[in-house]
């Protein structure tokens, strides 16, 4: 029995060409499977990626109600200490406090509802990508308290072009009117109908003192280097808040979309047909070599079979000789595939056509693949199973070998 | 030259079982890429289906600018007459008009911007899921004075329910303040719960007083029997309206966004498509270089006998295509077959649409193959498979005679 592994090693030596051929198509099946998964998650993280740069976020502190009622009053209280948290968690690139109010906007005889968004112009172009999006006049600026941003369609509305003036009316936070004389100093376009629709922006601190806010926001929206980074710093800010009845909470962008939530699992699912798919492939290329190379050992077998090997030991050889290529060509394949990922992770794979994506929308769809130990390990899974599967074939057709044919067979 | 490809022929079949991989390798590679493609094909229909199932429609007929800055003072007449012609083309499946405008919507309990739409009660179903997806009381009735049937989620957010009414307060093509109270008849449910929060229907008579209309309506909406024949529809929609007093627009024009990102997501598969082909060519290279292999004795023979370099490339090139041939046929119908097996099924994706608001009957999907998509798949896996042989058929014509002979 201990010879077995010895001969099936030195079978594997003997036809250096053959075992090269199959070793090649398991280390090429290792390779291009980390290469694709990798590519998948990349493009599950850049869909995240182009949705919380729009509006959302990563995470959100918010009052508990805030998300579900909307009204002014749930509010946070003493941002500065909550911004402070946030900037100091793990993995937070930039955090941006906001009031998000509806307000009655109108111009000469036209009025619409829209949702007023309070923004610290500065911290706001770090979290979203709201400062690319202005197509028309210019962004916010602190120094021009009553300027504001309104969306494309909004201003189409109400017919309003840059310097044109507005009258906005809404409920402040202690229940008085809030009235206001603003101007439009910028027009945005995002792309997403509900935005352009019925949004638009103006300074935090006029916006406070418009709606008796001072010293209170909505929400503050955090962005984070990475999705993956979401349950560390949720977890980290939200240890640091603090407690008792009415206490700020930490959502995340699913809970803030789960639209498009949902929509990224959903696509999940299709990658999941993508990848069984490949998986036949490649698992059809594998099985080609190690069927080819056990019929053109039918001879040798029959030798084995006649001088009086039992067909079990030689079905086991094979398997054997299956596993010990697997372990050599997997190694060498994932080598090859992360120098490959990691290659393309550098600068991002960008599909023709996306630059036009990104100046309508402010989309990026350059995919960095993502190499992660789900990666690793699910390929070894199949992988083997794979080589498992297509050396189990040919073993058991050795055990109905006929030595005198077999010996015959050319 | 005939003679090559008779052995070539011959060689194929001399060896079936051989032949038989390396066709295999061709059929599987290309039933992988057409199966897939048949679920994409079905996930876009899906969602083209969904963008235009509940306003939008396949074409639209609006006054000149009417998109770019929607209001019920940019209105069209009925044209009665034309929409009734139209509805009798075959491939229309509906034509109807509405009146659209925006209004606050007030009870006690909240004061919010809805969409009012005004509807012909009878034809709206021809051209929208919203008669359908009623789920309490009843939909509208033509010429029926403030009834408004609402989403589900209105009634949620306004914490009302049947019977109760709304105020709602807009201004009038006039530019003065129209101020009505609805009484809700109905509520409907369709995929998109933002939807249902933000719309209101009414009859389309109602509206148009609302509005200070008269009889004439903001937009004819037309819906084909099939989404894809939009772009014929839409010419013969705008033959009978006049560019100078009507836009006509079909439903890629109307939702930019959607059609963009469904075409960026079409060439991004691409991607995706090249790995499998890059498998697929991988495969069959090496199961080719594995068959030049275990010919090699063979192969001696026939240059011994003086056969040219060139001839037995060539032979191996004509193996590589017809077995590529024949492996394209063998998995395109082995795709036909099992697509079809699945557009009768469906393949139910509830599992990842679970409590897809988005999705809402999506859950199930119909996957299907076009001829264009058949023609380009097989025409290109047959040319990568070609390409793939070139390499072991020139490392069959380099075999050295005399070594190959006495080589087992």
């Amino acid at each position: 029995m201990n010879t077995l592994p010895v001969m099936a090693w030195r079978n594997l030596g003997r036809n250096r060409r053959r075992t090269a051929l199959s070793g090649a198509a398991i280390a090429f099946a290792t390779a291009l499977l980390i290469f694709f998964q990798a590519l998948q998650l990349g493009s599950y993280d850049s869909m995240i990626e182009n949705t919380v740069r729009i509006n959302s976020g990563h995470l959100q502190i918010q009052h508990p109600e805030f998300r579900e009622e909307g009204s002014i009053v749930l509010a946070l209280e003493d941002p500065d200490k909550l911004l402070k948290i946030a900037d100091n968690a793990p993995g937070v690139v930039a955090a941006s406090p906001r009031i998000v109010t509806g307000m009655l906007v109108s111009k000469k005889d036209q009025s619409f509802g829209a949702m007023l968004m309070g923004i610290d112009a500065a911290r706001e172009a770090r979290v979203t990508t709201i400062k690319t999006l202005v197509k028309e006049g210019e962004y916010l600026d602190p120094a021009d308290p009553q300027g504001v941003i309104v969306g494309k369609t909004l201003a189409g509305n109400l017919g309003a072009t840059i310097g044109d003036e507005l009258i906005l009316m809404g409920t402040s936070y202690d229940g008085s009117t809030a009235a206001e004389r603003v101007h439009v100093r910028g027009i945005f376009k995002t792309g997403l109908p509900e935005l352009d629709r019925q949004s638009f922006y103006a300074n935090l601190s006029a916006v406070q003192q418009w709606t008796w806010m001072e010293g209170r926001v909505h929400s503050i929206a955090i962005l984070l280097d990475d999705n993956r980074s979401i349950n560390k710093a949720r977890d980290a800010i939200a240890a640091q808040l603090p407690t008792g009845e009415d206490a700020p909470v930490v959502l995340d962008w699913k809970q803030i979309n789960p639209g498009i939530d949902q929509a990224i699992r959903l696509d999940k699912a299709f990658g999941q047909v993508m990848l069984f798919v490949l998986v036949m492939i490649v698992g059809f290329g594998i099985m080609n070599t190690f069927l080819m190379s056990a019929l053109e050992r039918t001879r040798e077998f029959g030798v084995m079979l006649a001088i009086g090997v039992r067909p079990r030991t030689c079905a086991w050889m094979l398997i054997l000789e299956g596993q010990l290529l697997f372990l050599v060509s997997f190694l060498t394949g994932t080598v090859v595939g992360t120098l490959v990922t990691l290659y393309f992770s550098r600068d991002g794979i960008t599909f023709p056509g996306s630059d036009a994506m990104y100046e309508s929308y402010g989309m990026s769809q350059t995919i960095f693949p993502s190499l992660t130990g789900e990666v690793a390990y699910m390929t070894v899974g199949m992988v083997w199973v794979i080589v498992a599967l297509v050396s189990a074939y040919p073993a058991w057709r050795i055990t109905r070998l006929r030595p005198v044919q077999a010996l015959r067979f050319v | 030259m005939l003679m090559i490809v008779a052995t070539a022929w011959r060689n194929l079949w001399r060896n079936v079982r051989r032949t038989v991989i390396l066709l295999s390798g061709v059929s599987v590679g290309l039933f992988g890429v057409l199966f897939y493609i048949g679920f994409v094909n079905a996930y876009f229909e899906q969602m083209k289906e969904n963008a235009v199932a509940t306003l939008t429609g396949h074409v639209k007929v609006n006054a000149p600018g009417y998109q770019e800055n929607p209001s019920p003072s940019k209105n069209i007449p009925a044209d009665e007459d034309l929409l009734a012609e139209l509805r009798k083309d075959p491939l229309i499946q509906g034509a109807a008009s509405r009146v659209i405008g925006v209004a606050m919507a007030a009870n006690p309990e909240r004061t919010e911007q809805v969409t009012l739409v005004g509807v012909m009660a009878d034809e709206e179903a021809s051209i929208s899921a919203v008669p359908g997806g009623v789920t309490q009381g009843r939909w509208l009735r033509d010429g029926e004075d403030r009834a408004l049937v609402v989403g589900e989620a209105f009634l949620k957010r306004y914490k009302t329910k049947l019977d109760r009414r709304v105020v709602l307060m807009a201004y009038n093509s006039q530019g003065d303040i129209a101020s009505e109270a609805f009484k809700i008849v109905g509520a409907f449910k369709t995929d998109t719960e933002m939807f249902d929060e933000q719309h209101v229907y009414t009859s389309l008579s109602e509206a148009q007083k609302f509005f200070a209309l008269g009889d004439r309506v903001t937009e004819h909406t037309i819906v084909g029997v099939n989404i894809n024949d939009a772009p014929v529809v839409r010419e013969k929609v705008a033959a009978k309206f006049d560019p100078k007093t009507y836009q006509v627009q079909a439903w890629t024009e109307l939702v930019p966004l959607l059609t963009d990102m469904m075409e960026l997501t079409k060439s991004t598969l691409w991607i995706f498509y090249g790995v499998f082909y890059l498998a697929m060519g991988f495969g069959i290279a090496n199961t080719f270089l594995m068959v030049v292999h275990e010919r090699t004795r063979e192969l001696g023979v026939m240059l011994a006998l003086g056969v040219s370099k060139g001839l037995i490339m060539g032979m191996m090139m004509i193996e590589a295509v017809l077995v590529a041939i024949a492996g394209a046929i063998v998995g395109g119908g082995i795709s036909i077959a099992v697509v079809a097996y699945f557009a009768k099924v469906g393949l139910d994706f509830s599992f990842a649409a679970e409590g897809m608001e988005m999705w809402g009957g999506a859950g199930i999907m119909y996957p299907y193959l076009t001829a264009d998509n058949l023609a380009l798949v097989m025409s290109l896996t047959v040319a990568i498979a070609v390409v793939m042989s070139l390499y072991p058929a020139w490392l069959a014509s380099r075999v050295h005679p005399v070594e190959a002979i006495r080589s087992l």
